[in-house]
């Protein structure tokens, strides 16, 4: 990531944090599935749905960022090599602190999971930005607001948020995530947008309190808990209820079989198998999914929003290709095959 | 054991009808129990979730993956519960819970568990034609109702709105269906499948001859309540107004409007779900994410403060009071475990009652009771619509098997100068190949190999060739009243065990047959039937034996049920010619209501859920206004 020593200032500067702020909700996303990936069929249902929902709301902050973009007049780019992180991977708000990797379903990730959601969890204390750096998520995307805000009141509403209103993924597009896709055109609409995806709880500085702020349109019985507050559920094998104190979670309890799971080997990588080598195959075939599934997010976000209904097919696709993936045995050890998510040129 | 407590309403049934009452009623601050009889499994994500993996295990039928419940048992499935059986066949006779006198069997089920028969339906939505509204008046058959279609509109919007109904006004503006100024329907058209369009093509320009007058044969979307895009414009408010989105905009041109927005898996656990149809193609028997409306969304919907749901509850008998003019109790049978008797006995109290256990349970309960009856039409008038069906291979790939089983139809001839003669009836484009009847692709592949010795390359090479050819043709055929066709009790005192379940409540008997009118329907049907096949170049298979089947002019007509159980407790004017008044009130008793298909004097051809929920809305608003009283 770009260390910017000082406040954003110039319209250049905005998308680039933008593009920047996509490429970090998407560099989560290989390791929370492959977690997912790894539950054996039938298995983990609830941790399962865990997973599921964390990973829909990422991919809505990834869009929310992309209308955002396209409304200063940027042209988010998915589909380049920058785009896909080599694992294991720092994550430009936590670089210090611990390292990311593609990993079966187990205490472990979960743990690294909770640290990525909320880094304050590791050392015990609140971060403080320090010139040059964040610390969390949600003060990359305040430097963001701070930044949109300077420029409107420097340039000029107009001269800001000059996107057409075509390049937007509107509601019609996207379903299925716990939150609400936002059209973006001015400030206030771009501000949804970005607190939308500060309020779903991704390290933000109010990681005390659990609950995300709901839309009270939407439907459901049950509060969603930060993404932090979640993966603490499946960790303590116990669901949060109304009135719970942080880390204490004494509702209902959430079974989960640590055993029930696929032996992935850590951050496989296709080169560890010879060219033409029936593994090698199946994981080039894997990655190549991968890669369509980013070239049709990259159109959907660049002028063809309602490309975004291929990229479903898509998805599931991957999703099988992925389960397949971690069944199969590497001869000569009691590991198996985990999916790479790794970028195929050409 | 006794509950004291008085609250507002008493609701029984927790399917569509009392999910929608719950909802209401409780929103305006009202107290209200429902009793259930069946489990509530469908509430949880985990319990959904095993109704969709017992479906996978079991062949397709409306009723597989709900288990069977010998203190609520249901049609179409083993009774009493046998474990070791496999349902070989979309129908069985042999293995229903209520006791068929005949001479036909009534092919339709209904499901006793928590969310009704919407757990399984197809989820289609269709209002009735103005016309279906008095076919006695026009045409000298069957019965008026006591509301037409313009009463009926603001109930069919609200009903619409309630379950998410995705058409659009102009392909539904036919034979005289009208709706109001500026009204969308919440989402917009399902999108039609490959194998509409191509059909489409291939009967475009064609039209059908019938009794020296001649019908356009064209393919128009079918209403589906399964969510689709939404029409983010489309205001709640406005466009379930009763004065209609016009007015209501005129005299509120500030006030909110929130559009409307899709509910998905409405499950503890199911956030995201379900917001749209994934093509899962298996909305009979369960939807996997919930995309299809159910009861369940609705019922989220009720504020749970005023709401004291009870399942496992079977109400068993209706108290009144000595001048036998009000009700004062519902006695219920409150049970732990499905496979055994044990139970408690309770009573529970309301200012007002609603029945709306559907068609059959509702009649059942009301002739145990005694409640209701003065016209002796309880149970009377039981109609279906029977369903004849033609699959074909047809000669060229187009690509069943996925989305909804039903997407787009052929409706222009529900309505014409033949109704004179002959039943109506609605052409249901299929896309689900061979599933129904024939249990594909599960049969098709035992046929291949045990009857026709394929296996290997040759296998898949017959499969690959003929399964994306498979298609069928549908049509539900109009029945009128008769009041032979009816619910009755054998024996009412529980003396004749066979008769009784394991509750020891009476179980239903059923007497039903089909008439010529019905039958010259099904000829007419079977015409067209030839007739498209023939232009489209489908070759028509064998048909499949029924449910039922009877002869006529000298042919026979195999035929099953639609899973719609209408009439048993009808509306009208008048108390000696009906059941319920056109609210749905009993004409005997001042504070019961019966709701549901029950009340509709005609089935006409339109699906009856919609109506039955706009019917809904008009019982609501009733009640309300008894309660202010």
């Amino acid at each position: 990531m770009t260390k910017t020593p000082k406040p954003i200032e110039t319209l250049g500067e905005l998308r680039e944090h933008l593009q920047t702020a996509i490429e970090l909700e998407h560099a989560t996303v290989p390791a929370y599935l492959t977690a997912l990936y790894t539950l054996k069929e039938g298995t983990n249902l609830e941790a399962a749905l865990v997973l599921r929902s964390v990973v829909v709301e990422e991919m809505l902050h990834l869009t929310l960022a992309s209308n955002v973009m396209n409304a200063v007049g940027g042209s988010p780019s998915i589909n380049s090599k920058k785009f896909v992180p080599e694992y294991p991977t720092r994550l430009p708000h936590c670089a210090n602190l611990f390292e990311v990797e593609l990993e079966r379903f187990s205490e472990k990730a979960i743990h690294t999971f909770m640290k990525i959601e909320h880094p304050a969890y590791n050392s015990g204390s609140k971060p403080k930005p320090e010139p040059g750096q964040y610390h969390t998520i949600g003060q990359f995307y305040e430097a963001i607001e701070e930044g949109i805000e300077y420029l409107c009141r420097e340039l000029g509403e107009q001269k800001v948020f000059t996107g057409h209103d075509s390049r937007q993924v509107a509601p019609e597009q996207y379903y299925g995530s716990g939150g609400r896709i936002i059209v973006v055109h001015d400030h206030q609409t771009a501000h949804s947008a970005l607190s939308e995806i500060i309020n779903q709880g991704e390290g933000s500085d109010y990681g005390d309190d659990i609950w995300e702020e709901r839309d009270k349109d939407i439907l459901g019985p049950r509060d969603q808990a930060a993404h932090f507050y979640r993966f603490d559920e499946i960790c303590q094998q116990r669901y949060y209820q109304n009135g719970d104190k942080p880390c204490k979670p004494a509702g209902d309890p959430l079974k989960v079989d640590w055993k029930a799971v696929c032996p992935i080997r850590a951050n496989t990588k296709s080169a560890d198998f010879p060219e033409g080598s029936e593994i090698r195959t199946v994981l080039d075939d894997f990655n190549r999914a991968y890669k369509d599934l980013l070239n049709a997010l990259h159109c959907a976000f660049n002028g063809e929003p309602e490309l975004i209904a291929q990229t479903i097919p898509r998805m599931y696709d991957l999703g099988y290709k992925a389960k397949a993936i971690s069944n199969i045995p590497i001869p000569g050890s009691n590991e198996t095959v985990g999916p790479s998510w790794e970028w195929v040129p050409g | 054991m006794s509950n004291d407590k008085m609250y507002d309403v008493v609701i029984v049934g927790g399917g569509v009808v009392g999910s929608i009452l719950a909802k209401w009623l409780t929103q305006h601050g009202k107290e209200v129990a429902m009793i259930e009889a069946g489990i509530n499994d469908a509430n949880s994500y985990l319990g959904y979730q095993s109704y969709v993996d017992r479906s996978y295990m079991l062949p397709s039928r409306p009723n597989a993956p709900y288990p069977q419940n010998d203190n609520a048992g249901m049609p179409g499935i083993p009774y009493p519960e046998d474990k070791t059986f496999e349902p070989k066949a979309w129908f069985d006779p042999n293995d229903q819970y209520w006791i068929q006198e005949g001479p036909v069997a009534f092919g339709s089920d209904y499901a006793r568990a928590l969310g009704g028969t919407t757990l399984h339906w197809l989820g289609i939505a269709l209002r009735h034609l103005p016309e279906d509204f008095h076919i006695k008046k026009t045409y000298g058959h069957g019965r008026d109702w006591p509301v037409d279609y313009k009463e009926m509109m603001p109930y069919y919007r609200r009903a619409e709105y309630e379950l998410g109904v995705a058409a659009d006004v102009a392909q539904q503006s036919y034979l005289g269906v009208e709706f109001e100024e500026n009204y969308v329907f919440p989402m917009q058209e399902f999108p039609s499948t490959y194998l509409d369009k191509v059909l489409g093509n291939a009967v475009d320009g064609m039209t059908f001859k019938d009794r020296g007058k001649e019908y356009p044969i064209k393919i128009v979307p079918t209403p589906q309540a399964r969510n689709a895009m939404p029409n983010t414009e489309a205001g709640v408010n406005s466009m379930t107004a009763p004065e209609g989105p016009v007015a209501w905009k005129k005299a509120h041109p500030n006030a909110e409007d929130p559009g409307f927005h899709p509910i998905g898996n409405p499950t503890d656990l199911g956030v995201g779900l379900g917001e749209r149809c994934e093509g899962n193609s298996s909305c009979i028997p369960v939807c996997p994410v919930q995309a299809k409306y159910n009861a369940m969304k609705t019922l989220a919907q009720a504020d749970k403060k005023l709401l004291d749901l009870r399942s496992q509850c079977v109400a068993s008998k209706i108290l009144l009071d000595e001048s036998r003019k009000r009700v004062t109790g519902i006695e219920y049978k409150c049970y732990k475990d499905s496979s055994k008797p044990g139970h408690s006995t309770e009573t529970i109290k309301g200012r007002v009652y609603v029945l709306a256990a559907h068609a059959v349970e509702n009649a059942k309960l009301c002739l145990i009771s005694d409640v209701a009856n003065s016209s002796d039409l309880m149970g009377c008038n039981l109609m279906d619509h029977p369903y004849i069906n033609f699959s074909g291979l047809y000669h060229k790939k187009i690509w069943g098997y996925r989305g909804p089983d039903v997407t787009s139809g052929m409706p222009l001839m529900r309505d014409g100068e033949f109704r004179k003669e002959r039943a109506s009836f609605r052409t249901d484009i299929g896309n689900w190949g061979w599933v129904f009847p024939k249990g594909s692709p599960a049969s098709v592949v035992e046929d291949m190999v045990e009857n026709q010795g394929l296996y290997g390359a040759k296998l898949r090479a017959k499969l690959e060739d003929q399964g994306p050819r498979h298609m069928r043709i549908g049509f539900l055929i109009e029945q009128l009243p008769d009041p032979g066709n009816r619910v009755l009790l054998r024996d009412k005192n529980g003396k004749g065990k066979e008769h009784l379940d394991q509750l020891g409540i009476p179980r239903p008997v059923i007497q039903y047959d089909v008439d010529d009118y019905t039958l010259a329907g099904m000829e007419s049907a079977t015409k067209l039937a030839e007739q498209l096949f023939k232009v489209a170049g489908i070759e028509m298979q064998p048909q499949a034996h029924g449910s039922g089947s009877k002869s006529y002019k000298g042919k026979t007509y195999p035929f099953w049920g639609s899973g719609h159980l209408i009439g048993t407790h009808i509306m009208g004017d008048h108390p000696h010619h009906s059941v319920v008044d056109s609210y749905q009130q009993t004409h005997d008793h001042e504070n019961l209501f019966l709701a549901g298909c029950g009340s509709h004097p005609t089935s006409a051809t339109a699906n009856p859920t919609l109506t039955m929920a706009a019917l809904t809305f008009r019982t609501l608003d009733k009640i309300l206004e008894k309660l202010k009283n």
